[in-house]
């Protein structure tokens, strides 16, 4: 037995010596910095006795520069031989140098997909491999990454709206290549050259839509291009009022989408209290709405992301336009600072509804000088750098002004002269820095300023015969939040099946609820300065790997950790995201998702309505941060590249819901917030279809939802379940754009929607005076919440443009019919009474626009 | 909140682009409730009116069989009596200052209802001064009184014009911060919020416990010259506060399209209704 045990013993250690293998990162030290690889190679046999086994392939006369003095083996060989043509093995006390057969290697084609003629980047372009049908799209910087195997390949690059550009390339390297394609004209044929295989590729189709600003031709009310207007014939996006109110998506409130500009948030995203959207058509280049299955780099609010992507402006030469409308002048200019290295985009546009009163006041003879006017900058610089290296500086500033200027005797020598102005607005900035690592991996670096102000202004000023005005009141109101944010995100791409995305975001915010400034000289009482700032930090750290099992099964899953403090309050959340796509035949796929969503700013609303006064509050311990869950299913079929059916349904929970307690008032909003709202739930389901064309002479979208949504709050409406304001039953539009000719367009969109809900007071109770406890007064209630509906909703739109080529550009002519048939929608309806005999209450409907025709002159240069 | 701008200005320009029509009210989707009413001061009898929700009428419904019955600081008190026009008396029963009352009203058509109140402390008038000028046709008053600083108090400060032995509430104006903007000179201005008018304040913007505030009245606001003012300082419990702000900002919402469709301040579950109490002290002051 002990013979055994000692024979065993010496054979497990000599088998142990023979078998043990050089360890490749032992760190040696080598006395040169420059080598011969065989010489490389003896050194370190030398220093560690390991033994070197390599084929004739490999070039051993090769010179080699090494970084570092001291260095493991593994990091010298890794610095001397290329990787993409052999592998290292360790094994015994052998290192095998072994060639990767030709057909094995695999080399990296990367680079940017642009504009042939402007040079703007192109988001989500497909790059497909037409041997295989494998490939990539480019991500929001144009920027696309590829790996290939060592042959020859036929690539192909395509985008909606571009011709196809198809190139060989036999890769023997990795290789950037950056692709310019050429745009269609609108009435050139649809020619299918590559199989229906390439047209999804790596692209999710859950939930959401992205579109080229240039394809978006929807007029709104007086003419006017807007973006939301183009988003409201899509399924599952409606307006909660005629022309006001905001965006409503999958039936949630304006404020809970999350609306960026170039990576930053918007917090009121529209003028004219809803009308139009802030976002000056002119200025973006590309827009993607989703509405469910939100990837991981998303969040902050639980219905929706708008994600707008600014134009860089053209790198070939200098172009703009300017046009004129009933409402609006708009003017834009881009192009090269030094050609294909910087350029900038400046747009601006201004509305001159003041202008025209002011005119007709003047005319008039009176002393009051008033008007309103909305007004928009964009401005954005990029410069490359290199290759890997481009910075971008975008700015957006817009705004609503309301003043009002008037003067008058207020004694036989004292004349008083007031004004008063009301305005609120975005400022926004963002400085981006891309930088391409190397061919797996992108990163984008951004620093965040946002900011939103409500401001109110009021100055007097007195003057005695012919002295000057001297001031003596001055009230000043101020409102709003202002963000500061860092942002890194990394888009790492190892393979054509793996698609990584992971970041990190740091936010400040500094909330204003309401800081007054109040300067009276003239009742000799002391000034009055109120200020309040609310200061909250947000974290959040996510990560998402879009992964491509087998050629049929494309899968995106992630987890964003977000947190939040604020005061001595923290909340956290972690937020899975997982959406998925499975492709039954090339043209026919099945969809399927979950993500939850937090969102810890509220809106507090002081109106039904979507106005700037609203204010933004971050969560308290009292106040929870909303919580959503939505799922979605769906099937998306491809008749052909142009026309496409997409069936969707969703499913949508949502806690923590704000809503203002029945009897509540708000005396004080900035302190008492909290105190006069409730916290409930709410859920939402609905269906949505759309079939779209895109290209052709005739194209257009019919889109359908059919949705419910219900909140329930424990104190309001008795602790029952009611309709939310913004639960449409049935949402139906069609749009049909038909070229006449190269020259003439002619545009149709009709749609129709079930009323929203509505609260009307129809009960009369009786009320003691605060005054005179023996003294009553009869005051209505609402006893039901939302149990009424607004009349339905539907009207025709109709438009024609007239494009011309001129000597220096192109001239249009665009006429349009904002409500063709003159339907009477309700906006509003209320109970009112004869205040005099307060018998016969009756309902009053209030509408808006009606029928109008509007005209617009532009021209692009 | 200064929104109240805002919306007048909506306003206007809605008018530029809108259209009304009038239709036939739908028939109402709503059941009866009760409304509670009983402000009631200390030293006063304690006292209860009930009525119930009418639709769409303005017909005051009494309700006259309900069982009231009060606790004072947790202890029976007896049950109510009912007298005429919806009002409930608690026989012999005055309201004591620092107690708590709790009443229950149970009915065979109504869910119970059960509500209560603690009775403030009398607040005294230390001084009121009253300045008349004639050249501005004004009547400036200026009050002193002692607060509390230990706890959180709320006030209401209501004129009463005094002519042949009878006594109105009159309008009156104030700069002073403490009615936070409430009671500007410019009243019929759309720079106030949606409290203007409001009486009653509270003691957040006091900076010491000796309240010093100044009033005015126009002169030219009346028909009547009036000889004498009576002024009342009523020291409020939040309640009442809550109640008498949301009076006054339902009566400015008035017919405003887009604002919150909100009730009256309520301090009853399962009902309309206010039942609380405060405490008064005044004086009396001739014109100069």
């Amino acid at each position: 037995m002990v013979k055994f045990i000692f024979t065993f013993s010496l054979l497990l250690c000599f088998l142990s010596a023979y078998c043990q293998n050089v360890n490749l990162q032992q760190e040696i030290s080598l006395p040169k910095s420059r080598y011969q690889l065989s010489e490389l190679l003896e050194e370190i046999t030398d220093q560690t006795k390991a033994q070197f086994s390599f084929t004739s392939e490999l070039n051993t006369n090769k010179r080699v520069q090494l970084s570092d003095s001291v260095s493991s083996i593994r990091d010298i060989l890794n610095q001397s031989i290329n990787l993409k043509n052999f592998k290292i093995q360790a094994r015994g006390n052998k290192i095998f140098i072994i060639s990767i057969p030709p057909y094995d290697r695999k080399y990296r084609i990367s680079g940017y997909i642009s504009d042939a003629k402007s040079g703007e980047v192109l988001i989500n372009a497909t790059v497909a491999n037409l041997s295989n049908f494998t490939g990539t799209v480019s991500n929001n910087f144009g920027f696309y990454s590829l790996s290939l195997k060592n042959k020859t390949h036929l690539l192909q690059f395509s985008f909606v709206g571009y011709k196809e550009v198809l190139l060989d390339v036999e890769l023997e390297r990795d290789t950037t290549i950056n692709i310019s394609l050429q745009p269609k004209t609108i009435l050139q044929e649809v020619k299918v050259t590559a199989d229906e295989r390439t047209n999804n590729i790596n692209h999710l189709f859950v939930s959401s839509n992205s579109f080229q600003a240039k394809n978006m031709q929807q007029t709104g009310v007086f003419g006017e291009n807007d973006l939301f207007q183009n988003l409201r014939h899509l399924p599952g996006v409606q307006n909660s009022n005629e022309g006001l109110g905001g965006l409503n998506i999958r039936n949630g409130s304006p404020d809970q989408n999350l609306i960026l500009l170039d990576d930053v948030p918007v917090y009121y995203s529209s003028h004219l209290m809803g009308l139009y959207s802030v976002f000056n058509q002119d200025a973006i280049n590309q827009v993607k709405l989703v509405k469910g299955g939100f990837p991981a780099h998303y969040g902050g609010r639980v219905s929706s992301v708008l994600d707008i992507r600014m134009k860089d402006g053209n790198t070939k030469k200098l172009e703009g336009g300017y046009s004129l409308g009933l409402l609006t002048a708009k003017f834009n200019l881009n192009g090269p600072i030094k050609k294909d290295k910087t350029t900038f985009n400046l747009s601006i546009r201004r509305t001159y509804l003041d202008l025209l009163i002011n005119g007709i006041l003047d005319l008039s003879g009176s002393n009051v000088n008033a008007g309103y006017y909305f007004g928009d900058l964009n401005w954005k610089i990029v410069h490359r750098f290199s290759q890997r290296d481009k910075l971008y500086f975008s700015t957006y500033w817009g705004g609503d002004l309301y003043s009002i200027k008037s003067s008058e005797d207020i004694s036989t020598n004292i004349r008083e002269k007031v004004r008063y102005k009301l305005g609120w607005g975005n400022f926004t900035n963002s400085l981006r820095w891309n930088h391409v690592y190397n061919n797996h991996l992108f990163g984008n670096t951004t620093l965040i300023l946002s900011r939103y102000t409500f401001l109110l202004k009021e100055k007097r000023s007195e003057k005695n015969n012919d002295s000057d005005y001297i001031e003596n009141y001055n009230h000043e109101f101020k409102s709003g939040i202002r963000d500061f944010s860092f942002k890194t995100e990394f888009d790492f791409i190892p393979d054509y099946k793996h698609y990584l995305k992971f970041g990190l975001e740091a936010s400040l915010h500094h909330t204003k609820p309401g800081s007054d400034f109040l300067k009276n000289t003239r009742d000799n009482n002391p000034g009055i300065s109120t200020d309040e700032l609310i200061k909250s930090k947000e974290v959040n750290l996510y990560g998402e790997a879009q992964i491509r099992f087998g050629k049929k099964l494309l899968v995106n899953m992630g987890t964003r950790w977000s947190s939040f403090f604020v005061d001595n309050t923290y909340y956290s959340t972690i937020e899975p995201r997982l959406n998925s796509q499975y492709f039954l035949t090339p043209k026919w796929s099945l969809t399927g998702s979950f993500s939850q969503m937090t969102q810890y700013l509220h809106l507090v609303r002081t109106s039904t309505l979507s106005l700037p006064t609203d204010l933004w509050f971050p969560v308290t311990k009292k106040i929870k941060p909303i919580d959503s869950f939505q799922y979605t299913a769906g099937t998306h079929y491809s008749f052909n590249k142009s026309v496409k059916l997409n069936i969707e349904i969703y499913h949508k929970l949502s806690r923590n819901l704000l809503d203002l307690k029945e009897t509540s008032y708000f005396q004080d909003v900035s302190s008492d917030w909290e105190y006069m709202v409730e916290n409930g739930k709410g859920w939402s389901k609905g269906l949505e279809i759309e079939l779209s064309k895109s290209k052709g002479k005739t194209n257009g979208n019919i889109a359908y939802t059919l949705s419910r949504s219900r909140v329930k709050f424990e104190s309001i409406n008795n602790g029952k379940a009611y309709a939310s304001p913004y639960d449409r039953r049935h949402n139906f539009s069609i749009q049909v754009n038909q070229f006449i000719s190269n020259k003439t367009k002619f545009s149709a969109f009709w749609t129709y929607g079930t009323g929203l809900p509505a609260t009307l007071s129809t009960s009369n109770i009786s009320a003691i005076s605060p005054y005179d406890p023996s003294s009553f007064e009869t005051k209505t209630v609402f006893t039901e919440r939302n149990s009424y509906r607004l009349p339905d909703y539907h009207r025709l739109d109709l438009s024609i443009s007239f494009t011309k080529k001129k000597k220096h550009g192109t001239r249009s002519w665009d006429i349009s019919i904002y409500n063709f048939y003159n339907r009477k929608n309700t906006s509003f309806m209320y109970v009112s009474t004869d205040n005099n005999t307060y018998t016969d209450p009756k309902l009053k409907k209030i509408h808006l626009f009606s029928f109008i025709p509007s005209v617009s002159y532009s021209y692009k240069f | 909140m200064n929104y109240f701008k805002l919306l007048t200005s909506l306003i206007l320009f809605l008018l530029l682009v809108s259209c009304e029509e009038e239709e036939e009210l739908p028939e109402a989707k709503s059941h009866q409730i009760i409304s509670v009413n009983s402000l009631i001061g200390v030293d006063s009898l304690i006292q209860v009116k009930l009525s119930k929700s009418t639709g769409t009428s303005v017909e005051i419904k009494y309700i006259s069989d309900a069982r009231i019955t009060a606790q004072k600081n947790d202890k029976e008190l007896g049950e109510f009596i009912y007298r005429q026009n919806g009002i409930y008396e608690l026989p012999g029963q005055y309201l004591a200052s620092e107690s708590k009352y709790q009443i229950t009203v149970t009915h065979p058509s109504f869910k119970k209802i059960t509500t209560n109140t603690f009775a403030p402390e009398k607040v005294s008038i230390n001084d009121i001064k009253l300045v008349n000028d004639e050249s501005e046709g004004k009547t400036t008053f200026h009050l002193k009184f002692t607060d509390d600083a230990s706890q959180n108090n709320y006030y209401m400060l209501l004129v009463k014009g005094i002519a042949n032995n009878k006594s109105n509430v009159i309008q009156y104006y104030s700069n002073d911060i403490v009615f936070e903007g409430n009671l500007n000179v410019n009243d019929n201005d759309f720079d106030q919020n949606m409290l203007r008018g409001s009486r009653s304040f509270s003691d957040k913007n006091f900076e010491s416990s000796q309240v010093e505030i100044s009033f005015y009245i126009l002169n030219n606001d009346f028909f009547v010259d009036y000889p004498k003012y009576k002024i009342e300082l009523y020291h409020l419990n939040e309640d009442y506060f809550n109640y008498e702000r949301s009076f006054v900002s339902l009566q400015n919402k008035d017919d405003i399209l887009f604002s919150n469709k909100t009730n009256l301040y309520s301090n009853v579950e399962e009902a309309f209704g206010i039942f609380s109490s405060y405490a008064l002290d005044y004086k009396i002051v001739s014109k100069q």
